[in-house]
């Protein structure tokens, strides 16, 4: 479970999240709407331990993750958290099986079977050896739900997924998204300021000038 | 964590695909530790060069006697030497330019029998002394120079000493760590009577205490003089030095490019690669990692640096030992230097400096890496944020 209790967040003088309090229980799929700068990324960056709240706490599962320093935030990072980002975020110069594969190694491990299986649950098969360059967009972002995906985090937190898709793919990407988490009940958060989109979640917030409400 | 893997995806493949900032480095470091062990071995040799000179025929000899304008004296004085110290050696000698291979050589002329016999050297038994007293111009060489000119016995090694033409035969090769390379032995009445320096000689050496070294020094005559060896060689090191750390200094700067091409080489790419780095800290990896990739980065790079540093260390190092010969021996002494090979041990403490170098060039920028965050992926970097408060300046000094 996670539990916003007066969360504040301030960029220089401009404060971006004003005392957000919100409760999402495991197995969620939540949509948080809002227009461009209202602090929705700001929120899931918070949620998601890639940056610290300036006032007011962030538990998850019964730990305070705002308390943490910087080598508890990585390692909650690495285990509990995959991250789908509006631009995909790959790395370029390694190939769609070595981006997919980065997550678990840095856990530790190389299991080359599981990589090979998350390739084909996301529609990738024979695409390994490409990099992200020759990919479509819908594509890329196929593989970055496959990196998110392949640790079994508990939490998935989506930027803007089909921000940058046109929208007969984002449907298809969502689609996707679904299927995937709906099998492990895995606790889903969404980003974005499409309202077809937030229609996937079966919980969604509208954030405005750093204030959430239902 | 399978840090090998990581590093083959994030650092070799880097190392691949950016061609030219490698190169430049690999380039930088190469030139640098190049020069660094050419210069090295250049003064290292030079020193060593002066070292045996003052050391001599007999490195078990602890005084010598020198005139003090440095020219060659009158033999008289041996006799009365020789009286107070029976072991004393006289010697003769002269350098001469090898015609042919355009090399300098120590050309002494001995009292080979008593010399030898005092460093326990069977010389009747190993050497064919006979022909050395018979042939007026028979010489001894060093093993070493031997090997090195392909010589056999009876060859003849045309030599210039002052401008002048001489013919000396080569009767045997003597093998022994004593000697200098270039050191040719002769006998000393046929030195003298070759080079048409009859009743002179160059110094003595001698092996005696300081009680009698002060009893000695009483009776020569005021241009000579009595010098302990330990202080001439500590004399012309100092003279050596101040030569040397010109040339290690030019040699430092070399290294210090080098060092600076290899850090702005680490600090273009984690620039560059601010996104990527952004998105490994926010998939999991933690500041050492970070660390550790581009650290081993730039040590990669030296490390190759380094290794072609000590080829192209070799081909600096004939370059620079004949002009330190030249140079050290127009303005101090006359020298010779036959050895410029690199040793393993050059090798290796320029190697060790060469990845000591990478390392202190890619740690600063490594660390500056680290310092990326997680969510830099999708806001303004720590390093635009940095030097933000900068631009304001620098815009309102152009308009």
């Amino acid at each position: 479970m996670i539990k916003l209790i007066d969360v504040e967040k301030y960029y220089a003088e401009t404060r971006v999240l004003a005392g957000i309090t919100l409760e999402v229980r495991k197995g969620d799929f939540i949509s948080i709407m809002g227009s461009s700068g209202s602090g929705k990324s700001t929120l899931l960056n918070l949620i998601g331990g890639m940056d610290r709240p300036d006032r007011g706490k962030i538990i998850v599962d019964g730990d305070d993750i705002s308390a943490y320093d910087d080598d508890l935030l990585t390692l909650y990072r690495r285990k509990k958290v995959g991250f789908i980002f509006q631009f995909f975020n790959l790395l370029p110069n390694i190939t769609v099986f070595e981006n997919i594969q980065i997550p678990l190694l840095l856990n530790g491990t190389a299991d080359e079977a599981k990589v090979t299986e998350y390739i084909r649950s996301v529609g990738l098969e024979g695409k390994e050896h490409t990099h992200p360059y020759q990919l479509s967009g819908g594509q890329q972002q196929r593989v970055a739900i496959a990196r998110a995906l392949i640790t079994d985090p508990d939490i998935v937190l989506a930027d803007e997924p089909t921000g940058s898709l046109d929208s007969q793919t984002g449907n298809i990407i969502m689609e996707l998204i679904i299927n995937l988490v709906e099998k492990t009940k895995k606790t889903v958060l969404l980003v974005t300021h499409d309202h077809a989109i937030a229609q996937f979640a079966n919980k969604i917030f509208r954030i405005k000038d750093g204030v959430i409400f239902p | 964590m399978k840090f090998l893997t990581l590093l083959r995806l994030l650092t070799i493949r880097n190392i691949k695909n950016e061609k030219f900032m490698t190169s430049l480095s690999i380039v930088g470091v190469a030139l640098g530790i190049g020069l660094f062990i050419g210069v090295k071995i250049a003064s290292d040799r030079a020193i060593a060069s002066f070292e045996s000179e003052i050391k001599g025929m007999n490195p078990k000899v602890n005084y010598e006697i020198l005139d003090i304008s440095g020219l060659d004296f009158d033999e008289k004085i041996y006799g009365d030497v020789l009286h107070r110290e029976e072991k004393s050696f006289p010697i003769v000698k002269v350098k001469g330019l090898l015609k042919d291979k355009k090399e300098t050589i120590d050309i002494n002329g001995i009292d080979i029998v008593k010399s030898l016999q005092f460093l326990h050297i069977d010389i009747k038994e190993s050497y064919e002394l006979e022909r050395l007293y018979r042939d007026f111009n028979g010489v001894i060489v060093t093993k070493k120079f031997f090997d090195k000119h392909a010589l056999h016995k009876n060859d003849i090694l045309t030599v210039l000493v002052y401008d002048r033409e001489y013919h000396l035969k080569v009767v045997d090769a003597m093998d022994t760590e004593l000697l200098t390379p270039n050191t040719v032995i002769m006998d000393i009445g046929n030195f003298q009577e070759y080079f048409k320096k009859y009743g002179f000689l160059t110094k003595i050496d001698i092996a005696t205490d300081e009680k009698k070294a002060e009893e000695i020094k009483k009776f020569l005559p005021s241009n000579l003089s009595i010098e302990k060896k330990d202080d001439l060689i500590r004399n012309q090191k100092a003279v050596v030095a101040s030569f040397r750390y010109n040339l290690q200094f030019v040699s430092l700067i070399a290294i210090l490019v080098g060092m600076f091409l290899l850090y702005n080489t680490i600090f273009i790419s984690v620039v560059k690669r601010r996104t990527e780095i952004g998105i490994l800290r926010s998939l999991g990896s933690d500041k050492k990692t970070i660390i550790m990739l581009f650290t081993i980065h730039g040590v990669l790079l030296g490390f190759v640096g380094s290794l072609l540093g000590i080829i192209l260390g070799q081909i600096i190092a004939y370059f620079s030992v004949i002009a330190v010969q030249k140079t050290v021996s127009t303005m101090y002494s006359a020298i010779s230097i036959s050895e410029y090979m690199v040793t393993p041990s050059d090798a290796a403490k320029s190697l060790i400096l060469g990845l000591l170098v990478s390392f202190v060039a890619s740690v600063i920028p490594s660390f500056e890496a680290s310092k990326i965050r997680p969510h830099e992926t999708s806001r303004e970097g720590s390093f635009e944020g940095r030097y933000r408060k900068y631009m304001k300046f620098f815009t309102r000094n152009y308009v």
